[in-house]
């Protein structure tokens, strides 16, 4: 995927985005106050909802542009959502499997090989969140969509993930991460969207 | 205050005065019943309530304490002993063997031993339904009924009987003579050979708990006039 | 008891017509927008709805020896529904169907469609997301619809005894009551009658443990 180019525009109940940046191979940072549209336009570019306006392309193809619409399993995403949407009755093995044959590998990634057969329930909040976020991982999309998935985490651990973000970066893949963390922010961004009230502003630097 | 008493009791006497005749009836005799009614009605100055069913089903209910004041069944009926008198008998019937119009069920009376194997002929459940078990009595009679018995589908009525063989869902049914004429898509394959003729009749019972407007209506049933409508229906009017 | 025997010789072919049928009509009805939901919503609703005497009678039209299917039946198949157990279980099937196709449509309402939107976002197929994820949560709440439907299946009486009629490949339990307190056999209709109240006794607890999952 050489580039992501999203000129968004949705209304959900009162709130009203148009959102208009072009993301490269790298991590790009979603960075902004709450309810300003971050989480929206994440869940645009998964495909999870449909665009009012605009359109959202990937290199020359067209994922949503209010007639085509690619389906979000078609569109080779990774998406770690802001409540982790984990699934109550599998266990943390379990997650992974489906997406790739090497679950165990995966998990020692981020640290959780020793809770493999653990269901949600029984995994502390940050635990959830690297599951979460090796979901995503899985199958080494082209597209990372990643919202706020480090809350839960102290320093340490934050900066590890935040090592494996930027190897998929390396990798060739575009990163949306959405954070309200200035700090992580800085130390992961390459580009930066600057949203506020469902508008945004690209910039180089925080 | 007692004037304030006095609107409910002469309503409640009102009605008391105004209480219908509760006739229950064999559901064969359901139309020469209804042209009977305005004659009953006129006469006694009483509305009457018809309630028609198998004659055992409204025999048990009457037995077991259903206020009818009369009950005229398709046959005797034993339970109602110390219930009900027997005023008189209305009329008699026979049986007849029916088939769906145009079907190409070939069957009659002497040759229902020997139907094939899917052959379904309808007969009233027993023993509420006395056509049922008037139709049972013919058939042993006949000495076919252990050969016919499995091929055999029952009616909660006689008038359920007729209707599954005018649905074609039975290839024939027992019914009586009077009942041929209710369904034009019904016709008849003969009535029943005199050596096995049951002794259909419908006697009258009177509740011995009836009103003196339940005998009075009783009486009228058993009359000449009504005979004659009953006739006119093609019941007879006395054993064939 | 043979009226049971023939109880579960008729509610069995039924129920395992019923549960996967009226399990996908309710994962469409939980799913599906539009016009074609609302005539399938409608339809599912008419059993519920009617009187189950009027139901048996419609079947009795349809299905019945000249009606337009069952003429059709008996001519290609040799099959006739009236007065044959599986007259009765096509009876029970039409009134336990709306029941379960309700009842699971809720069961479906409920999975949380978050939990979804992860699975098909990170790339999982249609029918991979139903089996991995949207089954298996649902799928308490299906039990708890299958045994409903079980229990409408159990004790139904008006469509059965209208369309397939009385007789002793259809006199089920519930028909059996009937019939013995009409004949004045109390004893027979009582002990039939307390025995179906222990099994709906039990079904109910069974719905509850399911429900509570």
């Amino acid at each position: 995927m050489s580039e992501l180019r999203v000129d968004a525009r949705a209304r959900i109940e009162a709130f009203e985005l148009d959102a208009r940046f072009t993301a490269r191979p790298g991590v790009t940072v979603l960075f902004g106050p709450t309810a300003s549209g971050k989480t929206l336009t994440l869940r645009l570019v998964a495909g999870v909802e449909r665009l009012a306006g605009g359109s959202i392309r990937s290199g020359e193809r067209v994922l949503d542009d209010g007639t085509a619409f690619v389906p979000p399993r078609d569109r080779g995403v990774g998406w770690a959502p802001q409540d982790g949407a984990l699934w109550p009755h599998r266990t943390a093995r379990e997650h992974l499997t489906p997406f790739t044959p090497d679950a165990i590998a995966l998990l020692a990634r981020v640290g959780l090989s020793d809770r493999a057969d653990r269901k949600p329930t029984r995994l502390s909040g940050g635990e959830r969140q690297r599951l979460a976020f090796a979901r995503a991982l899985a199958r080494s999309p082209a597209l990372l969509l990643l919202d706020e998935p480090f809350s839960a985490l102290d320093d340490a651990t934050r900066r590890q993930m935040g090592e494996l973000v930027r190897a998929e970066a390396a990798r060739g893949a575009i990163v949306l991460f959405v954070t309200h963390d200035r700090e992580e922010a800085t130390r992961l961004g390459d580009a930066f969207v600057l949203f506020e009230s469902g508008r945004t502003r690209e910039a180089p630097a925080l | 205050m007692t004037v304030r008493w006095v609107l409910p009791i002469v309503l409640v006497a009102a009605c008391k005065h105004a209480r219908p005749v509760t006739v229950g009836a064999a559901i064969s005799l359901k139309e020469s019943m209804d042209d009977l009614a305005p004659r009953l009605e006129k006469t006694s100055g009483r509305r009457v309530d018809f309630a028609f069913g198998a004659s055992g089903d409204l025999a048990s209910q009457m037995a077991r304490g259903a206020p009818f004041d009369v009950l005229v069944a398709a046959g005797e009926e034993p339970r109602l002993a110390g219930v009900a008198d027997d005023a008189c008998t209305l009329a008699w019937n026979t049986l007849a063997l029916v088939r769906r119009r145009g079907s190409a069920a070939d069957v009659t009376w002497t040759t229902l031993a020997r139907v094939p194997a899917g052959f379904r002929l309808a007969v009233g459940l027993v023993p509420q339904v006395p056509a049922g078990v008037y139709a049972e009595a013919a058939l042993t009679k006949l000495g076919e009924w252990d050969a016919v018995a499995p091929r055999v589908v029952r009616g909660a009525n006689v008038r359920a009987v007729l209707d599954l063989v005018a649905r074609g869902e039975a290839d024939a049914g027992i019914v009586y003579a009077t009942d041929v004429r209710i369904r034009p898509d019904v016709e008849s394959l003969g009535d029943v050979p005199a050596a096995a003729r049951p002794d259909v009749h419908y006697p009258v019972y009177v509740a011995k708990s009836a009103t003196a407007d339940g005998r009075a209506l009783a009486k009228l049933l058993c009359d000449d006039a009504s005979r004659r409508v009953l006739a006119s229906h093609g019941f007879l009017d006395r054993a064939p | 008891m043979s009226a049971f025997a023939v109880s579960l010789r008729v509610i069995l072919p039924a129920l395992a017509l019923v549960a996967p049928l009226g399990a996908a009509l309710g994962f469409f009805l939980s799913r599906a927008r539009g016009a074609l939901r609302a005539v399938v919503d409608a339809l599912v609703l008419v059993p519920l709805v009617l009187p189950p005497s009027v139901v048996g009678y419609l079947l009795l039209v349809v299905l019945g020896r000249r009606g337009a299917i069952g003429a059709l039946l008996e001519r290609a198949f040799d099959v006739r529904l009236v007065f044959s157990s599986a007259g009765a279980s096509v009876a029970v099937a039409a009134v336990a169907l709306p029941l379960m196709a309700k009842a699971s449509e809720a069961a479906f309402a409920r999975v949380d469609r978050s939990l979804e939107e992860a699975a098909e976002a990170n790339g999982l197929s249609a029918s991979a997301t139903f089996r991995l994820v949207t089954l298996p949560l649902a799928l308490p709440g299906l039990g708890a619809a299958a045994t409903l439907a079980a229990l409408r299946a159990l004790g139904e009486f008006g469509a059965t005894l209208t369309f397939a009629g009385y007789t002793r490949s259809t006199a089920t339990a519930p028909l059996e009551v009937y019939f013995a307190m009409q004949q004045g056999d109390d004893g027979r209709a009582l002990g039939l009658s307390l025995a179906l109240v222990a099994v709906s006794t039990i079904a109910a607890f069974v719905f509850h443990a399911w429900s509570r999952r």
